[in-house]
């Protein structure tokens, strides 16, 4: 191996006998199985590998608080649902999380939208004029078209009390700026839309507020979630797919087809049993 | 409204994708899976359940070489070292395939330089039509603005060797033809003089996909396996071998460019 594995994260130093076992590894400098594993708790020592520094105490206080309105996402949440459709039919493990991610991961009530809607409340933040408009690449990409504005509920009519609660909880710390400039806005932001604020808009302020960047958070989104997408899919794994929803009575055809019915095959099988 | 839409999605859902009626029959795009579209290779009756167009036998070799000619079997490739680690660390094949699969939604290779390239001509091609510029100022106003022009910024030393095949493939059909495949040497020329840099082959899959009809989705979705056929030989080939021992590193082959060790408590 002539070429080196670029790292500024991960140190590791071996003794001389295997230079494939570690005896000691550093992340950003810490120790990990000697002092982090003493002194540091979960939260810290995320924050630390996303975002490259030790959290201040109020950053990872909200961090903690944003991590329980994560942990799940609920039931009828989509990227649930896909972990649910996989656990029923007893997939593997990382499979249910492969198809959380994979539902979880788009521009509504995912993580691309977590990053869109960071960035239009960073594009607002302290304006006197808000301006909620978001800028489509010249050539389109892998991402489809953006249908309804990031932050926001296309699908109500009021914001549930639920989104109160949790700006309330999370925008108690003074590092909580954007998070505080939401409750102000609120009311002004959803005349400007059109749209009652969503708990995506509220999750989004909190990263901005946790000074962290749009990849950051995106990576933090789908990482929190999981847990939840994990519950649901076991117990629905346990529960059995008899019971698991299969929508025979909501799902139908557009137009309407012509049914033609499988051929007839039983005197090929009586040869196959009775013949030679 | 928007509250309306979902209540009326909850009582009935209805879809233009297909329906399974289990122990009678599957429709698949309006049509009977097993009765109107059985006899299809399963390469034809996927793009089928792309575009929903059935395609000529000549097109069909074209789209076919197309895969075939960039599934590379070497474990050093991105997507194929993700299936080879994952053999290596024993997963399942599927959990495998599907680890480097999902790398193909990539910024530098496969989906992003292939739809967005797609995208790009079929824009140029609308401003060609409408005759409010050339192509020599679309694509000069292009490098003043240091915008990236996906498909192209090989350097010119350096030649995609997947190109000469694709093009003496086409030429021996009579199919180096279409708009979007001249338009891609058109553009090639123009920034070979002014650039130094030379077309890869996401200018010729993308211009032909082009001139084929598709649009951005349909391009996206049928070049999701592009790279597939490369990975089970790795995958296998690395089952061979002892379990974690693909490709090993040593602390040695590390570079670290960190921070010293320093103490937890001690810092803020």
């Amino acid at each position: 191996m002539s070429q080196k594995l670029e790292t500024a994260i991960w140190k590791e130093i071996t003794n001389n006998e295997n230079e494939f076992q570690a005896e000691k590894s550093f992340c950003y400098g810490y120790d990990v199985y000697n002092d982090l594993i003493k002194n540091a708790n979960w939260i810290d020592y995320l924050y630390l590998l996303i975002s490259g520094t030790k959290p201040t105490d109020e950053q990872s206080s909200l961090l903690e608080k944003l991590s329980i309105i994560l942990a799940n996402p609920g039931i009828r949440d989509l990227s649930v649902r896909g972990a649910m459709n996989a656990g029923v039919g007893k997939a593997p493990t990382a499979s249910v999380l492969i198809a959380a991610l994979s539902v979880g991961s788009g521009q509504y009530s995912g993580a691309r939208e977590v990053s869109l809607s960071m960035q239009l409340w960073l594009q607002n933040y302290n304006m006197p004029i808000f301006d909620l408009s978001i800028k489509s690449p010249e050539e389109k990409d892998i991402w489809p078209e953006i249908d309804h504005l990031p932050g926001f509920d296309p699908h109500a009519i009021n914001s549930s009390i639920i989104i109160d609660n949790c700006l309330e909880q999370l925008s108690q710390y003074q590092i909580s700026l954007h998070l505080n400039w939401l409750i102000q806005s609120k009311t002004t932001l959803e005349k400007v839309a059109n749209q009652p604020l969503s708990l995506i808009g509220v999750i989004s302020a909190a990263f901005c507020d946790l000074s962290l960047t749009t990849q950051q958070s995106e990576f933090l989104y789908l990482i929190l979630r999981l847990p939840g997408a994990a519950a649901h899919a076991m117990e629905q794994e346990k529960l059995g797919w008899r019971k698991f929803p299969f929508f025979a009575d909501t799902v139908s055809l557009e137009k309407q087809p012509e049914k033609k019915s499988p051929p007839d095959v039983n005197h090929l099988i009586e040869g196959y049993i009775h013949g030679t | 409204m928007a509250l309306n839409d979902l209540e009326g999605l909850h009582s009935q859902y209805k879809t233009n994708a297909g329906l399974a009626y289990l122990s009678e029959c599957s429709i698949f795009r309006n049509k009977d899976l097993h009765h109107d579209l059985g006899e299809l290779s399963w390469f034809e009756f996927n793009l089928f359940g792309i575009t929903g167009k059935k395609y000529s036998p000549v097109e069909l070799e074209i789209l076919n070489f197309i895969w075939v000619s960039t599934s590379y079997a070497d474990i050093r490739i991105w997507p194929n070292r993700i299936a080879a680690l994952a053999s290596s660390a024993r997963t399942t094949p599927i959990l495998s395939m599907v680890g480097g699969i999902a790398s193909c939604d990539a910024e530098l290779f496969v989906a992003k330089p292939l739809v967005s390239c797609l995208s790009m001509y079929l824009s140029i091609g609308k401003k060609l039509e409408n005759n409010s510029s050339s192509l020599n100022e679309i694509i000069e106003e292009k490098l003043i603005h240091k915008k990236t022009i996906f498909g192209f910024g090989r350097p010119i030393t350096s030649t995609d060797e997947r190109v000469p095949h694709l093009i003496t493939f086409l030429h021996k059909r009579n199919m180096d033809n279409g708009k979007y495949f001249k338009m891609a040497f058109k553009i090639e020329a123009i920034l070979k003089e002014k650039k130094q840099i030379q077309m890869n082959i996401a200018a010729l899959y993308a211009a032909i996909c082009a001139d084929f009809g598709f649009n951005e989705v349909e391009m996206n979705l049928f070049v999701s396996l592009l790279v597939y056929a490369g990975m089970p030989p790795c995958y296998l080939d690395t089952l061979e071998k002892p379990a974690g021992t693909l490709l090993p590193i040593k602390a040695n082959d590390i570079k670290y460019t960190g921070i010293k060790p320093r103490a937890w408590t001690s810092t803020k």
